[in-house]
């Protein structure tokens, strides 16, 4: 029987495309929000310097199981209450996020301590509509003390002590990738990281793209798929920049050091270097374009280098 | 530390520590041709390689070119056992029963007072291998201490059985030895207590007192 509130139009399927500042308005305050990638490639940049320019507060961040300095920009900017990670870093550029270090050492943020396999754990549990999942590695370490969310229950059938990892859920996890089409297929060129583990815990997904494809292009190769149905799709060119995106660009090493310099300054007491950073970066631009002309063109046309080098 | 690798070793070769990744290199280049390396989230032999640059970032994805297969991070923690046979595990402070601290340095009143990277993978990643080994790239009294002021590997905790007691040794019984620029130690006492077996050559006594080497690690046998 046809639907009698149908019009006459032929079924179309509905896309997902959104933008930015839309997917901005659905964040509160006190959310948890989770942002993909992992260490120094692929984090929705994008997303994060709006977050810091919308001024949210709050919020309980679930980085990936080995955050960036994305997260470093959002404590450092104060929007965060709690982060969830095993580390903060940009490898050779910063062991540890100066932020991070900072706001932990003067008890001004949470960390949910944990490594990447409690980290996944909780993740798992999420994923599974569990209250925990089990996990042993941690067992007589700092870990469990830090973290009182971490409890430690008698296995029923070995009697052997475990760790019950409670389920983390993101109200909304934000990923990059590089292809996605407007339906909610996304595509990561390279493994992914730990964002398919991301998407199976989260309430909602919501992708940046570097490229829109058409679907055709997604079926060319659908065991590429990496994110099935994500609920909003952004395309966002150059969206992981100051971080990689695989087969897109690399590190952008030189602007890192500038941030990682304008934070340490920051973390010693003048604050100026790190305000006029976020006006030129983060309040001032009024659209990726405009980020993007201000990062400047010569710097990214050297960074889309991601051939091999010569042997 | 390429004399600890086996041929057919599965070796995860992590982020920011370049001495293991050198030693895993040269010791897949002349005694372990076999060997299957994870690097940058991909797995690789590299014995017919034509170039061997090392990549600045774990994240960069150069390193595809060698790939057989693509890991999956969060893969890697569905069976840990199939990432890494050995694992090399870092530490800001390590203690005599071989625990380790990549979590942070406490003050005099017991507050956090600088914070380290964190435990990454290596709480999981050192329970999972068959043999682990803790690389030190300082040998210093900062680095050796009686105790650590947080523990983010578990080695012998308090010493004795205090790792089977806990169920800890399913798949390894604790850290083989730790690898410093100066020498090798191991926890093969009755106690679990590290004590010094190997001093590099051109490493001196007085230059071992000096960092603190006897006081810490025991006599040399």
């Amino acid at each position: 029987m046809p639907n009698p509130t149908a019009s006459d139009a032929p079924p179309s399927r509905r896309p997902v495309l959104s933008t930015v500042e839309r997917e901005l308005d659905t964040l509160k305050d006190g959310m948890t929000v989770a942002l993909g990638g992992f260490n120094t490639a692929s984090h929705p940049m994008a997303v994060v310097r709006g977050i810091v320019r919308r001024g949210l507060r709050n919020l309980r961040v679930v980085g990936s199981a080995i955050a960036g300095l994305d997260l470093d920009l959002l404590i450092g900017a104060g929007a965060v209450r709690e982060v969830v990670t095993s580390s903060v870093t940009a490898e050779v550029l910063a062991a540890t996020g100066p932020f991070f270090r900072h706001a932990l050492e003067r008890q001004q943020i949470n960390l949910w301590e944990c490594d990447e396999g409690i980290f996944y754990a909780a993740l798992r549990a999420a994923g599974q509509g569990l209250p925990f999942a089990p996990w042993k590695a941690g067992i007589g370490t700092s870990i469990l003390q830090l973290n009182p969310d971490l409890k430690i229950f008698p296995c029923p059938i070995t009697g052997q002590d475990l760790i019950a990892v409670p389920a983390i859920v993101p109200d909304v996890f934000f990923a990059h990738v590089e292809r996605a089409d407007r339906y909610g297929l996304g595509q990561h060129t390279g493994s992914g990281y730990g964002d398919r583990a991301l998407h199976r815990a989260s309430r909602r997904t919501v992708l940046t793209t570097e490229a829109l494809v058409s679907n055709e292009e997604i079926r060319r190769n659908p065991m590429m798929t990496s994110i099935a149905y994500a609920d909003a799709v952004i395309r966002v060119p150059w969206g992981a920049h100051p971080f990689a995106s695989p087969g897109c660009y690399r590190v952008d090493e030189a602007f890192i050091r500038q941030y990682v310099d304008v934070a340490n300054r920051a973390r010693k007491g003048d604050r100026s270097a790190f305000d006029a950073w976020l006006q030129r970066y983060v309040h001032g631009p009024k659209s990726q374009a405009d980020y993007l002309g201000t990062v400047g063109f010569d710097a990214r046309h050297d960074l889309q280098d991601v051939t091999e080098k010569e042997s | 530390m390429a004399r600890v690798l086996e041929d057919g070793d599965r070796l995860f070769v992590g982020a920011n520590l370049h001495v293991p990744r050198a030693g895993a290199l040269y010791a897949h280049m002349t005694h372990a041709p076999n060997m299957k390396l994870s690097v940058g989230m991909v797995t690789t032999n590299l014995l017919n390689a034509d170039l061997l640059e090392p990549t600045k970032f774990s994240t960069d994805y150069r390193v595809s070119r060698w790939a057989e297969s693509i890991v999956i991070h969060n893969d890697i923690f569905e069976r840990p056992q199939h990432c890494s046979d050995v694992f090399f595990v870092g530490g800001m402070q390590i203690d005599r029963f071989g625990n380790t601290n990549l979590i942070g340095i406490r003050d005099a009143t017991g507050t956090l007072a600088v914070r380290g990277p964190g435990s990454l993978g290596t709480t999981t990643m050192a329970h999972y291998a068959k043999r682990y080994y803790i690389y030190a790239p300082t040998h210093s009294r900062s680095v050796f201490v009686e105790r650590c002021d947080y523990i983010s590997t578990f080695g012998h905790g308090e010493g004795g059985d205090h790792r089977a007691r806990l169920r800890l040794n399913q798949f390894n019984e604790g850290p083989r030895q730790v690898i410093t620029p100066l020498g090798v130690l191991d926890f093969e006492t009755p106690d679990h207590r590290m004590r010094l077996t190997h001093v590099h050559p051109g490493v001196g006594r007085r230059g071992d007192r000096q960092h603190g080497l006897r006081t810490r690690a025991g006599r040399l046998d």
